[in-house]
């Protein structure tokens, strides 16, 4: 299957493009767009940290860091009451469906709802504020995730905890979260990853005093800086590696975990 | 006491779908109303008027077909590239791998792949015009183009999200059980054919959730056109998104923009309402 292999390789070649690209491009020297250059320059990444390249990576973390936490603290907890807490299948099932209808609704459609509750709590222009409202994306992927992984537990072993006599609140700590860390784990990736890029609501939601790395990259394209090409693809870069750096380093932490005994122990 | 303690786990959830639920039924009753944050936080009743002032709007109804057209070329492009890339990494030497490479457009943030986008279709001397000049072939300026600037956007689409397909339809081929594919080469089909006829029929329900998810999200490339060609030129990139933003969140006319929020959930529904049923199958 030759052709198959050329195919492969071509597109695997394609989806690192990007990397690439923007490399080339963030180092090229004022001027127009010369992708076969192979002059260097630190022009672009200058430009992009005089016009607050570093406030926004910062202003980016802040904000995903919180999505994050309040998407898992949201998710945590219900998962293991619906799953483990002897509420019965319709309500998991009747969960897991809202769960699915609240993750298809465009985001775009609840933009109204959050401007106008934030608002009204003067959380507009906040991290938390905006925290809050990326829960839209966030909280349903959580949900989802971490009820599937729950649901995947062997019920067996809470059980014996239970009949020994742990509360359920220790059970949590000390079977529940240790036992779905994998689902933790790539919930966290999956909703940084939605919070860190995400471009239509921090633009409604911040002002240009907090913006986040997605909205001064917007900022620069709207402006003279769009034929700015090093400036953009510096920029583009910068806003690209956390999430990468963040994705390389959870997949490692996944792979000690699941070879680990605690979750291997207590699946079906 | 153990009841207690169950419904106070099962609060932070419950409370947040709660939430989102009753942001549903706000925006819709803001729609009825005539808010406009810039000149008065007072809401007043005014039934249908601002759905009857966008169906009378030709560039609205421009937006929901320039829309819809956009949400089925690229879910059905996406979808034929993601399902074949699947059956290529699957029969691959190292599907894990190819898998991880292929997903990277995925990792990096749409705003910088835009960057990327810019730099590979200029026309002048972007990536494919490059390649294009050695074989004397030169490249239409796709987004200054009336009818070609909505394809450059498809284009950035299929590009960063055919591996969401891919991943799907590989976890379906994954959970094939081995005897299938060990009959199916018994039975002497062999590759593309043995794949269509036997292995796809099996894969289907991951290969149809991949199509519906994808049209459901499809709606949501606003900041594709924001940041690539503005709605322009003209008005044939202009989205029931760009809609929004432009027309009714950025003036604060939320009453109109509330209207507007409720007819893209309306267009999104015909493709909820299967992949909810396909879940409800599947749950089974």
């Amino acid at each position: 299957m030759a052709l198959g292999k050329i195919a492969l390789a071509a597109a695997a070649a394609v989806a690192v493009s990007p990397l690439v690209v923007l490399a080339r491009v963030a180092l090229l020297p004022p001027g127009p767009l010369e992708v076969l250059s192979t002059e260097v320059s630190t022009y672009g990444l200058g430009e992009v940290f005089k016009h607050g390249m570093a406030q926004a990576l910062a202003s980016s973390l802040a904000v995903t860091a919180l999505t994050v936490a309040i998407a898992l603290a949201l998710s945590l907890p219900t998962a293991y009451a619906v799953t483990r807490l002897g509420i019965g299948f319709a309500a998991l099932f009747a969960t897991a469906l809202a769960v699915a209808f609240v993750r298809t609704i465009p985001p775009s459609s609840y933009l109204v709802s959050a401007y106008v509750s934030l608002y009204d709590l003067g959380l507009l222009d906040t991290h938390i504020g905006l925290a809050l409202a990326y829960q839209i994306y966030a909280f349903p992927l959580a949900m989802w995730l971490l009820l599937s992984f729950a649901a995947d537990l062997d019920p067996d072993v809470d059980s014996a905890a239970r009949i020994d006599g742990a509360s359920p609140t220790k059970r949590f700590f000390h079977i529940f979260l240790p036992a779905v860390s994998p689902g933790v784990a790539a919930a966290a990736v999956l909703t940084a990853l939605a919070a860190w890029g995400e471009y239509l609501y921090a633009s409604v939601l911040m002002s240009s005093k907090n913006q986040t790395a997605a909205m001064l990259l917007g900022s620069l394209l709207a402006s003279e800086f769009r034929s700015e090409w090093s400036v953009i693809a510096a920029a583009a870069l910068l806003t690209a590696l956390p999430p990468l750096l963040f994705v390389t380093v959870a997949v490692k932490n996944m792979q000690k975990l699941s070879f680990g005994t605690a979750g291997g122990l207590w699946k079906k | 006491m153990a009841r207690k303690l169950a419904i106070l786990f099962l609060t932070p959830g419950i409370f947040a779908l709660a939430v989102f639920f009753a942001g549903l039924i706000y925006t819709a009753y803001l729609s009825l109303t005539d808010l406009k944050l810039a000149f008065s936080p007072v809401a007043n009743f005014i039934g249908l008027e601002n759905y009857v002032a966008l169906f009378r709007d030709p560039i609205f109804l421009k937006a929901v077909a320039v829309t819809l057209t956009f949400v089925f070329a690229a879910a059905t492009l996406e979808l034929i590239l993601g399902v074949s890339l699947a059956y290529l990494v699957y029969n691959s030497p190292k599907p894990t791998l190819y898998a991880a490479v292929l997903s990277l457009p995925l990792l990096i943030p749409t705003v910088s792949l835009i960057v990327y986008w810019l730099a590979v279709v200029d026309f002048r001397s972007g990536v494919v015009a490059l390649a294009l000049s050695p074989l004397g072939l030169s490249m239409p300026d796709f987004l200054g183009s009336r009818d070609l600037a909505l394809w450059a956007i498809v284009g950035l689409d299929v590009f960063e999200l055919t591996p969401f397909v891919m991943l799907i339809v590989l976890a379906g081929l994954f959970n094939i059980p081995r005897d299938i594919w060990h009959a199916a080469r018994v039975d002497g089909a062999r590759g593309v054919v043995k794949f269509i006829k036997i292995v796809a029929p099996m894969a289907l329900p991951a290969i149809v959730a991949a199509y519906l998810l994808r049209l459901i999200d499809a709606f949501r490339i606003f900041v594709k056109v924001m940041l690539l060609t503005r709605g322009g030129p003209g008005d044939s990139t202009y989205t029931t998104e760009f809609y929004l933003y432009t027309r009714g969140v950025y003036p604060l006319d939320m009453g109109m923009a509330s209207a507007v929020s409720i007819i893209q959930i309306a267009l999104v529904v015909p493709f909820i309402v299967p992949y909810m049923y396909l879940l409800w199958r599947l749950w089974r």
